[in-house]
């Protein structure tokens, strides 16, 4: 065991590593069983996935999970629908086991909410909504909580509409009418911060009586999912007639800075570009409206823990830039994949060590990124045009994703640390003429995760040995009389430790 | 050759002159013997059967002053050693046992035709154990003592005159209870050791 330490620490001093990628699996079936018409997908810190699709045919919302550690599926859990046009709202997946799931009954414009607990889904929660619904963002927190909102029609104007769902009453607030009165609104984004503090933003559309002149602006709203209370919206002012201002985008991080960022069309200019303003809530004042450069579009704010982070599309290509919200200031711009100009489908995901893998379809070819403390060259997937795909990350950086092809839903795994998916053993007695001493003999495969360095063996929650990555064996003389749990975990180049796959013996 | 003719006339002249002077009162003997023991533990871990190397000496303070049938009594002490060497189950380990006893006992020798005789003896064997396990993760060594017993048979030949060959069977008793051996690991505990067997062998002497 001391060469063994002497190892770990060697790793651990190692001064040059290459930083971990991923190991993408192939994609393989989903437990899906029929063609499948929509989709979402969670996975939990403890990497643990929760799918949840919809099967037209058979008129079945159903959803299984997927151990990312076993790297095995569970048994599907079925939801009667009652119509065959069902979509797919989100899901959420908690370390708890628990989740909830929020689907669009398009045909009776009816919302419903189910909730997980114990492996079995709630009777789903029905909230009759006006017809006709369109552009509905939903977003859950970490308690179950959830917002929505969508655009709506009136009888006058199209408005921006919202409601929140409460885990703990199980029940939907009443529907609120969110944009001022005389916009027609479209295009509504939201964003939530771990805090429960979230903000929405959406497009509004002041026509002049004769119908020939608008003037567009962007409004933003912001919200309280703990106290279920909407504020007053605030408008980005605009005298520009006739500059559409199109497709915004949120975000607010946990210390309630906020940007937005939309594109803006100018009339009678073909080319459109990005114009973005933050809110320092340190400062309580907004900053001036950015514009970047001519044919800048497609702006996506994303955001981890620390950073808020701008992605938009330009003749470069897809490219990303760090935001300071706080003191108003746009960082270095990454180009990150130069020849993606019809970038649709864009999810980031971060996980809690700052790395982060960026997914987008573009024509209908997938595409993934992987940033660990550098960005790594983005990897297309060799599929057939996707229709849609959707994936999340574990706590270390370990990624599912679904993906349908022509109604059939794949799955994938990105293997970024991951232990074994084997770990066997077995107790043995052995005799001495005066003595008898109980060994655990323990084995295990390879770890197939990039740049693994060593196994870390526990006992009983207590460190056992650190052995080196070649290895796939090992004897524990000292193996206690009794009922022993070993936990096998894998460490790689970045110190980081993998989640531990376990046997009891 | 001239060296080993005079070694061979010296014997026979030693054995003559002894001969003449003996009483027939003292037996001094050296036997081998394959030792069997009657643990099956034992016999997983080590050979089935193990070398016991003996000394013994008999005397019969009646056998100078009477004529009667006890003059087949005798009084007798021994040493005996039993080393094997083995691999623990499931492991290949290097074990080792060795066994001294030392005994003391009464045996009585019958007369037989064709000048040999048959003997049966009981006597009480002290036991010092010596268990080795030189493997690197269970390193042990476990000692032990304690009082036991032996029963014996045989049969005494004499090709010359003071000298016999003895074949015997014996059979030894000894069961060290595991309080005997302390406990250093937690998963390594001690256990009872059944070092009872049975001995047969052959045995050569004087008798004087």
């Amino acid at each position: 065991m001391n060469n063994y330490n002497f190892f770990f620490f060697f790793c651990l001093l190692m001064p040059f590593r290459a930083h971990a990628e991923l190991n993408w699996t192939s994609f393989q079936k989903t437990p899906a069983e029929s063609p499948v018409s929509s989709m979402q997908l969670a996975v939990n810190q403890n990497s643990k996935a929760l799918l949840a699709w919809f099967q037209p045919l058979d008129q079945q919302i159903c959803t299984a999970y997927y151990d990312c550690v076993m790297k095995k599926w569970d048994a599907t859990l079925k939801i009667p629908a009652t119509t065959s046009s069902i979509t797919l709202l989100a899901v959420s997946y908690m370390e708890n086991q628990k989740g909830g799931l929020l689907w669009l009954d398009v045909q009776n414009n009816r919302l419903y909410v189910s909730h997980l607990n114990q492996n079995t889904w709630s009777k789903p929660l029905p909230l009759q909504i006006p017809f006709p619904v369109g552009n509905v963002q939903s977003i859950f927190d970490s308690e179950g909580n959830l917002t929505v909102v969508w655009t709506s029609w009136n009888g006058l104007e199209q408005v921006i509409q919202g409601v929140f769902y409460s885990e703990t009453s199980h029940n939907w607030t009443s529907i609120t009418d969110l944009s001022p009165i005389g916009f027609k609104c479209e295009t509504p984004k939201i964003t939530l911060n771990s805090k429960g503090k979230g903000a929405i933003v959406w497009q509004a559309i002041i026509t002049s009586g004769l119908g020939s002149a608008t003037q567009s602006f962007v409004q933003m709203a912001t919200f309280d999912l703990h106290a279920f209370q909407w504020f007053e919206p605030i408008p980005f002012g605009y005298d520009w007639v006739n500059t559409v201002l199109t497709c915004p985008d949120i975000v607010m991080d946990d210390s309630e800075n906020i940007a937005v960022a939309w594109e803006a069309i100018p009339p009678n200019q073909e080319e459109k570009r990005i114009q973005y303003v933050l809110f320092s809530a340190k400062q309580n004042e907004w900053s001036y409206i950015y514009e970047m450069e001519l044919g800048t579009s497609r702006p996506q704010w994303d955001r981890n823990a620390q950073n808020i982070e701008l992605l938009w599309v330009n003749r470069d290509g897809l490219n990303m830039a760090q935001c300071d919200a706080e003191n108003h200031l746009m960082g270095q711009v990454h180009n990150l994949a130069p020849s993606c100009h019809k970038v649709s489908h864009l999810k980031i995901a971060y996980d809690t060590l700052g790395k982060c893998n960026l997914l987008w379809l573009c024509e209908g070819t997938l595409h993934a990124i992987h940033y660990n403390h550098e960005w790594i060259a983005p990897l297309y997937f060799n599929q057939k045009p996707l229709q849609a795909f959707d994936f999340s990350q574990d706590a270390l950086g370990n990624v599912v994703l679904a993906v349908l092809q022509e109604g059939q839903m794949l799955y994938a795994v990105g293997d970024y640390l991951l232990p074994p998916t084997v770990f066997e053993g077995e107790k043995i007695e052995v005799r001495y003429p005066s003595r008898k001493a109980t060994y655990a003999n323990l084995s295990w495969n390879f770890a197939n995760s990039p740049n693994s360095v060593a196994y870390i063996l526990r006992r009983d929650g207590a460190l056992l040995t650190i052995l080196p990555a070649h290895a796939c064996q090992y004897t524990d003389y000292r193996c206690p009389n009794g009922h022993t749990k070993y936990e096998l975990s894998v460490l790689n180049v970045d110190k980081i430790e993998s989640f531990s796959i376990k046997r009891s013996l | 050759m001239e060296s080993m003719r005079k070694k061979i006339y010296f014997l026979l002249l030693f054995f003559s002159i002894f001969s003449s002077l003996s009483a027939d009162e003292y037996l001094a003997e050296v036997k081998v013997g394959y030792f069997r023991p009657s643990n099956n533990l034992f016999r997983d871990l080590f050979p089935d059967g193990w070398p016991n190397y003996q000394i013994e000496l008999s005397y019969s303070p009646f056998a100078r002053t009477c004529k009667d049938w006890w003059r087949g009594f005798f009084g007798w002490a021994s040493v005996n050693y039993l080393h094997a060497a083995g691999n623990t189950i499931a492991r290949i380990d290097d074990c080792s046992i060795c066994i001294i006893p030392a005994a003391i006992g009464l045996k009585y020798l019958y007369p037989i035709p064709c000048d040999a005789q048959i003997y049966a003896g009981m006597g009480l064997k002290y036991f010092w154990l010596r268990v080795d396990n030189k493997d690197p993760e269970i390193h042990f060594k476990d000692r032990a003592r304690g009082l036991g017993g032996v029963f014996s048979i045989g049969a005494l030949f004499h090709p010359i005159r003071n000298v016999f060959v003895d074949l015997f069977v014996d059979y030894s008793l000894k069961h060290f209870d595991k309080r005997h051996f302390s406990q250093k690991e937690n998963n390594v505990i001690p256990s009872d050791v059944n070092i009872s067997g049975l001995t047969l062998g052959i045995g050569a002497g004087l008798w004087f």
